[in-house]
C-alpha cells in the first residue's frame, strides 16, 4: 500500500494532463496540483521546516489548500488544517497547541495580519510565522527529505470535544489509505464517480471523503467554495457536470429543501449518492428531500468521526432507509473492516436494541490526541474499541442507529462546537462574570442553535442604557472568533448559571431550565426580553 | 402589526454583532449573514414578536426591511 502523496506523485509523472479538481470552473490537472505542492514543500524547508514539524493551514477552499497540504507532507510536516476565518486567538491557540512554527493564510491580507496581531501571540516566547502560499511558492528550489511513510502523522485534525479546548486526531498516513479505500468499497465508489462538494476542505468529511478519495482513484471532483451561501450553485454544479456523488449536514438539505422550492430547473437525474452525515440526520429531510428533487433512495444517513479518520458507516445506497419508532433513521452497518459495538451503562456491551455509547474498532481508527496522552487514553475501551461519545444502538440486523451524544458537544449547522469554545470567547469580555453555552434544538428548520447565557458582573449588570452595546459586542466577538453567530445570546443575572461543587458548569441543567420557561420567569435573563 | 424599522434594526444588530444596519442592507451580501443567520434571525422575529414564519417567506428574505414587511404582514 502507497501514500495518497505517492499517488499523488506517480499521476503527475504519468498523466499530468489529466484533470484532478474543477474550482471556480477552472480544471487544474494533477501535474499543476504536484508542482504546487512541490513549491510549498521546497518553500517550507526554506523556512526551516524539518520532518514531524507542524504547519498550520488557515485556508479557504481552491488550489492554495493543495498546494500547501501536500506541501507540508512533502516536506514530511504534518499538516494543522483549521477554518480559515478563525479569529487571532482561536489560530494562536491551535498553533500554540500544536507547536507549530509556521501558519500557512491565504494571502498577504487580512488573515495574515490577524495572525501576526501581537494581541495573538502575547502568550508566545517566539510568533510563528505568517506565510502566504505565494511565499512559498516564490522561494528558492530546496532539497526535500524523503518523502513520509504510511506510519507518519500527516495531518492533525482539530475537533471539539466534550469538554475542554478542541482536541487534536492524529491521523497518519496509513489511517487515510484505510479509511479511503474502506469508504470506496463500503459505497461502491468507482474512478467513474463525479464528486461535487462545498464542504470545507479543512475538516474530515469535506477533506478525506470529498477530496482524498476522488484523488485516489482519480475520479472527477468539482470543489466549490465552502459553505451554503447560494444553496442553487451546488444544484447547478450537480446538473452541470452530472454529479453522482455528494455529501452535507442535514442542515445544508434543509436549507436547499427551504430555499429551492422548484428544482425543476436543475437535471439532478445523475445523482447516486446524496451523503447526510456530520450532525443528527432527520427522517423528515429524506422524506422531503425525496419527494422534492424526485430521488427516492438517494440520500442516506452516515456516520463518522474524526477519531476514526472519518467514515465508519452508511446506509446502503438505493434501499429504502430504515427509520426506527421513535424516528431515528439508521446509519446503516460499518463499512467493510469496521466493527461496531454499544458500551452500556454497566461497563459491558450491550444487547442488541439496548442503548449506549457507540464503540468503532476499525483499521482507520486513530492513534490519538496530539500532545494529550490523558485524553487519548480515555478515547479506547477494552481491546482496540474507540468510545465515540456518541449514543447510539445495534438492532437486531445489525443496523447502527444514532440517537443523542453524551458529550455537550454543539452542532450548528454541521460544525461542531464545544462549550468551552464560546464559553472562552465571552468569559474574556470585561463585562462578563461567568458565561455558558448549550445546544437548544427546538424542532424547528433551524436545527440546533447555541444558547450563550452572559453573566453580567454587578456593576454591568446595573447599567441596564448599556445591555445592548454589551450584546452586540458579546456577539460580535463569537463571530469574529468563531466564524458562526449564536443562535441567542442573553445577559443575565449572576448566578444564573447553574455550577457543580466544584464549579463546572451543568450545562444539561441550564438548557433544561432554559427550555422549561424557568429561567425567564425567575427574571435572571436581563436581556433581551425575549 | 405596526413595527418600526428601528426595532428590526436592533434584532439584526444583535443576531448579527453589529453596531448598526440600514433597511436597504442586503442580510448576506452587506450583513455577511450565512444561512444558519437567516434561520436564526427568523428564530429571533418569532420569539420577539410571538408569530409564526413559514418556510417559504423566510426562504424569500434578502434585505433588512424585507424582515420588517414580514412581520407587519402579520395581524
Amino acid at each position: 500500500m502507497s501514500t495518497l502523496l505517492a499517488t499523488l506523485e506517480r499521476r503527475a509523472r504519468e498523466h499530468p494532463e489529466r484533470e484532478a479538481f474543477v474550482f471556480a470552473g477552472r480544471p487544474h490537472g494533477y501535474g499543476e496540483l504536484w508542482a504546487g505542492a512541490g513549491r510549498c514543500a521546497s518553500g517550507l524547508v526554506g523556512h526551516g521546516v524539518a520532518p514531524g514539524d507542524r504547519v498550520v493551514l488557515a485556508l479557504p477552499n481552491g488550489p492554495d489548500f493543495f498546494a500547501a497540504f501536500y506541501g507540508t507532507l512533502r516536506a514530511g510536516g504534518i499538516a494543522v488544517p483549521l477554518f480559515p476565518g478563525s479569529g487571532a486567538g482561536r489560530l494562536a491557540a491551535a498553533a500554540q497547541r500544536s507547536g507549530a512554527e509556521v501558519v500557512v493564510t491565504a494571502g498577504e491580507g487580512e488573515p495574515e495580519r490577524r495572525a501576526q496581531s501581537p494581541r495573538a501571540w502575547a502568550p508566545r516566547d517566539r510568533a510563528p510565522r505568517a506565510l502566504s502560499v505565494a511565499a512559498l511558492a516564490a522561494a528558492a528550489a530546496r532539497r526535500l527529505p524523503p518523502a513520509p511513510g504510511l506510519d507518519d502523522v500527516a495531518y492533525i485534525q482539530y475537533t471539539s470535544g466534550s469538554t475542554g479546548e478542541p482536541k487534536g486526531v492524529q491521523v497518519r498516513h496509513a489511517d487515510v489509505m484505510a479509511n479511503v479505500r474502506q469508504m470506496v468499497q463500503g459505497m461502491k465508489i468507482t474512478p467513474r464517480e463525479v464528486f461535487v462538494s462545498w464542504l470545507p476542505v479543512h475538516h474530515d468529511m469535506g477533506l478525506v471523503l470529498m477530496t482524498m478519495v476522488p484523488f485516489h482513484l482519480g475520479a472527477r471532483l468539482v470543489l466549490l467554495p465552502a459553505g451554503l451561501r447560494q444553496p442553487r450553485s451546488w444544484l447547478a454544479a450537480i446538473a452541470d457536470h452530472g454529479g453522482t456523488f455528494t455529501a452535507a449536514p442535514d442542515f445544508a438539505y434543509r436549507v436547499c429543501l427551504r430555499t429551492v422550492r422548484d428544482p425543476g430547473g436543475y437535471d439532478l437525474g445523475t445523482v447516486r449518492v446524496a451523503l447526510n452525515a456530520a450532525e443528527p440526520v432527520r427522517a423528515a429531510t429524506l422524506r422531503a428531500c425525496a419527494e422534492r428533487f424526485g430521488r427516492a433512495d438517494v440520500m442516506v444517513p452516515g456516520y463518522g468521526l474524526a477519531e476514526a479518520t472519518v467514515g465508519v458507516s452508511m446506509w446502503p445506497p438505493g434501499t429504502p432507509v430504515k427509520v426506527d419508532g421513535r424516528g431515528f433513521p439508521s446509519v446503516g452497518r460499518g463499512f467493510p473492516g469496521v466493527e461496531l459495538a454499544i458500551l452500556a451503562d454497566r461497563g459491558e456491551l450491550a444487547a442488541p436494541g439496548e442503548t449506549g455509547e457507540i464503540l468503532v474498532r476499525s483499521p482507520a481508527n486513530t492513534i490519538g490526541y496530539w500532545d494529550d496522552p490523558e485524553a487519548t487514553a480515555g478515547l479506547f475501551w477494552g481491546a482496540g474499541y474507540l468510545r465515540t461519545g456518541d449514543l447510539g444502538y445495534l438492532d437486531g440486523d445489525g443496523d447502527l442507529f444514532v440517537v443523542g451524544r453524551s458529550k455537550n458537544l454543539i452542532i450548528q449547522a454541521g460544525r461542531n462546537i464545544a462549550p468551552a469554545e464560546v464559553e472562552a470567547v465571552l468569559d474574556a469580555l470585561p463585562f462578563a462574570r461567568r458565561s455558558a453555552a448549550v445546544g437548544i434544538d427546538r424542532g424547528g428548520p433551524e436545527g440546533e442553535q447555541i444558547y450563550a447565557f452572559v453573566e453580567l458582573a454587578a456593576r454591568a449588570a446595573r447599567s441596564e442604557p448599556n445591555f445592548r452595546e454589551m450584546a452586540v459586542q458579546a456577539v460580535a466577538e463569537i463571530r469574529a472568533e468563531l466564524g458562526l453567530g449564536p443562535g441567542r445570546l442573553y445577559l443575565a443575572k449572576p448566578r444564573t448559571v447553574p455550577l457543580t461543587e466544584t464549579g463546572k458548569i451543568r450545562h444539561a441543567e441550564l438548557r433544561e431550565r432554559y427550555a422549561n420557561g424557568s429561567l425567564a420567569a425567575s427574571g435572571q435573563l436581563l436581556f433581551p426580553k425575549y | 402589526m405596526k413595527v418600526s424599522a428601528r426595532e428590526i434594526a436592533e434584532i439584526v444588530c444583535l443576531q448579527l454583532g453589529r453596531r448598526q444596519v440600514a433597511p436597504q442592507d442586503r442580510l448576506m451580501e452587506d450583513l455577511g449573514a450565512d444561512s444558519a443567520d437567516l434561520l436564526n434571525l427568523v428564530v429571533a422575529l418569532e420569539d420577539r414578536w410571538g408569530i409564526a414564519i413559514g418556510e417559504e417567506e423566510a426562504g424569500a428574505l434578502r434585505t433588512v426591511d424585507d424582515l420588517r414587511r414580514l412581520v407587519e404582514s402579520r395581524d
